[in-house]
């Protein structure tokens, strides 16, 4: 059965969302969320590689050493970050954040881009890569756009840079601890949303087969019509799945031992 | 003397006084992932700090010898293939030396993040000369295993609390704690946290 682009947006975006579930490119959404503006710029950008490096990476990249691969990648992204910094100009450059002088750049190594290519895009086909590099982009996006606004409206008071009349900032949110407190709560939300609030398969009954970030409550609501394997974690020898997989395992493991019960 | 200890500080402020993962975030992806293989930190941190060195060195070397240096594109493109070549040569080594494709692997991931591409960066926007960049490089990586430990550490002890909210268990828990962390190496900076 052919795959509609709304299940695996679903799923890419939202459900395996890249930074609060998978949590990759936390840099960039550390770094270029404390105002709107640059979190809309950073989105864009991150959209755009990663739509071109999927679309290579399944394209043409299949029977590429994965050593040189990962290496193809920040190049190909340099093709996108290169005529951003051109376009924006260095005077314009020079008015922005330093934190966002140095991010634009960095989006050429963005893990973001690596772990998508390596686990999905080289392993399937055009289209579905497409899809994948699509829905990750946006699922960055969302959160960059939700950390952009709370952060700038709460941390300094504005939005897009006109000024609100607040009475209470809290300029520490702009800060990089600021952007990870609102992640959790984005991350606890999304848990409480997708999961229900139930209680995760402790990481000891896992098979090998099994993707670790499926709960069970995924599996019962995932459709059987669909057949892809988003399966991101390839084997242990993988060392991008084992960086996924630690987080899925870590993710698994916080889950209770036993019923009703505390080791302790 | 003066120049060793102009080195060792840059390293020591890199690490602990403006930690690059915990009070800027970088590479801290892969601290978080890196944090539940306390193995491989030493390796990570030798990789790490040798990849930012060179790099780093290289390019302030390109930039003292050349006038290449005259926009950020420029400099961006700089950077980036020096970082892309000290990659493949390192690989290219590494396949016809030990043909280890587990170290490989990990050279991907040590090379190409956000924190060794960004410390050519931040040496030249701090100015530094040839050897705080070395010590900047130097430091980065273990600025890096710094963080991880403690990522590590502090997961281990989340995972053992039972009486954290459901909701709040896994990535959003680990995010908190992150952030606290975070919060307390900014305190080392000496900005407003407030």
């Amino acid at each position: 059965m052919k795959l509609k682009f709304s299940d695996v947006f679903f799923k890419g975006a939202v459900e395996y969302n890249p930074v609060v579930i998978q949590c990759v490119g936390l840099c960039p959404v550390i770094l270029a969320s404390t105002n709107l503006k640059d979190a809309l710029i950073m989105s864009a950008l991150i959209l755009a590689d990663l739509i071109i490096n999927c679309f290579i990476a399944s394209a043409l990249l299949k029977k590429i050493p994965r050593a040189i691969r990962v290496a193809i990648y920040m190049l190909v992204s340099l093709l996108i970050v290169l005529p951003t910094l051109w376009f924006i100009g260095s005077k314009s450059l020079m008015t922005m954040s330093l934190a966002m002088r140095v991010c634009i750049p960095l989006v050429a190594v963005n893990s973001v881009t690596a772990v998508h290519c390596e686990q999905f895009a080289v392993k399937n086909n055009v289209r579905l890569a497409l899809y994948d590099g699509i829905a990750a982009g946006f699922g960055v996006m969302f959160i960059l756009v939700i950390l952009g606004v709370l952060r700038e409206i709460i941390g300094n008071g504005s939005i897009l840079g006109y000024p609100l009349d607040l009475t209470f900032k809290l300029s520490g949110l702009l800060m990089p601890y600021g952007a990870l407190v609102v992640l959790g709560f984005i991350a606890a939300i999304s848990k409480a949303v997708f999961t229900g609030g139930q209680k995760q398969k402790p990481a000891e009954e896992k098979t090998t087969e099994e993707t670790p970030a499926e709960a069970p409550a995924h599996e019962e609501t995932v459709p059987e019509q669909i057949e892809l394997d988003l399966n991101y974690v390839d084997n242990e020898n993988d060392e991008y799945a084992y960086l996924l997989s630690s987080v899925n395992e870590l993710i698994a493991s916080f889950a209770d031992d036993k019923e009703g019960g505390n080791e302790e | 003397m003066k120049i060793i200890a102009g080195l060792f500080v840059t390293a020591l402020y890199t690490i602990f006084v403006q930690n690059l993962v915990m009070c800027s975030g970088l590479g801290m992806s892969e601290a978080m992932r890196v944090a539940s293989r306390p193995g491989t930190f030493i390796k990570f941190a030798f990789m790490i700090s040798g990849f930012s060195t060179i790099t780093s060195l290289l390019c302030s070397l390109i930039g003292s010898f050349t006038s290449l240096y005259t926009s950020y594109v420029v400099k961006a493109t700089v950077y980036a293939v020096v970082l892309a070549s000290v990659y493949i040569v390192a690989a290219a080594v590494i396949a016809v030396f030990t043909r280890d494709k587990e170290l490989l692997g990990t050279l991907g991931i040590a090379a190409l993040n956000t924190l060794v591409f960004a410390v050519p960066y931040i040496n030249d926007t701090a100015n530094y000369n040839l050897l705080r960049s070395i010590g900047s490089g130097l430091g980065a990586g273990f600025a890096f295993v710094l963080a991880a430990a403690l990522i590590g550490s502090g997961a281990k002890k989340i995972e053992k609390n039972t009486k954290i909210p459901e909701i709040f268990k896994g990535t959003p828990a680990m995010f908190f704690y992150v952030a606290i962390i975070s919060l307390g190496f900014m305190g080392f900076t000496g900005t407003t946290l407030f």
